[in-house]
């Protein structure tokens, strides 16, 4: 085979080029809009980062999400395909949530006065961070591999516990000092604001740039990684018994 | 005789204390030569009348120094910051909170609510107490008829108003976005080059696999 043809072959196929290129041009309008299209409120210019957090937080979700599905459909079929997306989603979502946890520190310095205080959602925020971190642990102690396919797939299942306890901790504890987005804030909430027609709009574009296209892309990248780093596998063991 | 002296005598040692209890909050700052900006703002506003009534309070006092700081950190003067009583009846009520609470009461607590409904956080930093991260205690437990008031070295700032400090500020979006940056482009770089490394060990071993192959094939020939 010709090096061209070679090349061809293992590069991915053109709609995958197409949703990267997409998911650039709308993060980067995205970003765009946060900087100078959206207003602020008295909070100034630091309440642009919101643009990225919240929007991170759901992009996280995502992932984390179709890590569940693909841990139960691995869990039904034993297919390698399934537990290699639910690698993918957890890899994938926790880069988004670490996104989120950063932003929101940064944020909080001027707003709360502080980088970090252990309140309800930050410590969920910590705890989901931590236990998804703790899966590429979990993957790396155990030998078997079926076993640890296994393994992985419940433990994949469970922890999504801990990013719905992230998200839905403002309504349950009202001691909560963060914002809720949609519906009322807590009453002990610091830094909330109106959104305005302008930063709902720019809300849209990042929520649809980086909680929907981003996480999609970076899977499906990272799941083409994956693939060819099986395959790499498949191959030095066909040269060890040649 | 000698037990009335000594009953005396004690008599002396309290009265200070007991005379101070029958003042109330407003007589006791202005007992206190430090806090005189603290005591023109009370007079300002409606705060001033409150807390001479009847009612438990707790009264953080920031000193006329801590003022003086509050206002060059909100590139106000203390004319400009007086003319607006809102404002200043809203940084008021951000420094007393309903109920009597000494210092040793306040040490067993990790955030109190002031009037102003923004929690405000306690922290305990080598025996010494820490309101809103930054105003240390500097004398505490003023017992009034009314309640407890303990002079503070900063003045409480909100979050609002300590928005509007930083509002022209970029310095913490543009943190933000290069923290941002640098862990998206980490991880994109990260993807790129285990690509390239896992796609070129791929090549190498396709065509050793194949070189041996055909060895394999001439030997056998």
């Amino acid at each position: 085979m010709k090096r061209s043809e070679r090349m061809k072959a293992q590069s991915p196929p053109l709609r995958e080029h197409g949703l990267t290129w997409l998911a650039i041009v709308v993060l980067g309008v995205g970003f765009a809009m946060a900087l100078f299209y959206a207003e602020t409120d008295q909070q100034g210019h630091v309440q642009r980062l919101f643009y990225i957090h919240m929007p991170s937080f759901f992009g996280a979700l995502l992932a984390f999400s179709i890590t569940v599905y693909a841990s139960l459909r691995y869990l039904r079929s034993r297919d390698v395909k399934w537990d290699r997306l639910a690698v993918v989603g957890v890899e994938v979502g926790l880069l988004l949530a670490l996104i989120n946890l950063v932003t929101g520190a940064i944020w909080a310095r001027p707003i709360w006065a502080t980088w970090w205080n252990w309140d309800p959602r930050l410590t969920w925020d910590a705890i989901m961070i931590l236990t998804y971190a703790a899966y590429g642990v979990l993957r790396g102690a155990i030998e078997n591999v079926e076993t640890r396919r296994r393994f992985a797939a419940v433990y994949g299942i469970l922890a999504i516990f801990t990013a719905i306890m992230t998200l839905i901790i403002i309504r349950i504890r009202p001691d909560t000092m963060h914002p809720a987005v949609i519906g009322p804030s807590a009453q002990e909430a610091r830094g909330s604001f109106d959104a305005s027609p302008t930063m709902q709009i720019t809300l849209l574009v990042n929520l649809l740039g980086w909680a929907l296209l981003l996480p999609i892309v970076l899977m499906r990248w990272r799941y083409r990684l994956q693939q060819m780093s099986e395959r790499l596998e498949q191959l030095r063991q066909q040269w060890f018994e040649a | 005789m000698r037990p009335f002296i000594l009953l005396f005598l004690g008599w002396l040692c309290i009265w200070p204390v007991s005379a101070q209890e029958d003042a109330d909050l407003i007589e006791i700052v202005v007992a206190e030569n430090d806090l005189s900006i603290f005591h023109e703002a009370l007079a300002e506003t409606d705060w001033g009348l409150t807390l001479t009534q009847d009612g438990q309070f707790t009264v953080f006092a920031p000193t006329d120094e801590a003022f003086a700081r509050a206002f060059e950190r909100l590139e106000t003067t203390k004319e400009d910051f007086f003319a607006h009583p809102d404002r200043l009846a809203s940084l008021l009520s951000f420094h007393v909170v309903a109920g009597a609470m000494s210092l040793e009461e306040l040490r067993g607590e990790t955030s109190v609510m002031p009037y102003r409904r923004s929690s405000l956080v306690i922290d305990r930093q080598d025996d010494e107490l820490l309101l809103n991260r930054e105003a240390r205690v500097l004398q505490g437990d003023l017992a009034a008829s009314n309640g407890w008031l303990h002079i503070v070295d900063t003045v409480l700032l909100a979050p609002g108003e300590f928005a509007i400090e930083i509002a022209d500020n970029l310095s913490f979006l543009v943190l933000g976005l290069a923290v941002v940056a640098l862990l998206v482009s980490g991880y994109l770089s990260s993807l790129f080059w285990r690509w390239r490394l896992v796609n070129r060990e791929i090549a190498l071993l396709r065509s050793r696999i194949k070189e041996a192959a055909r060895n394999d094939q001439s030997f056998r020939s």
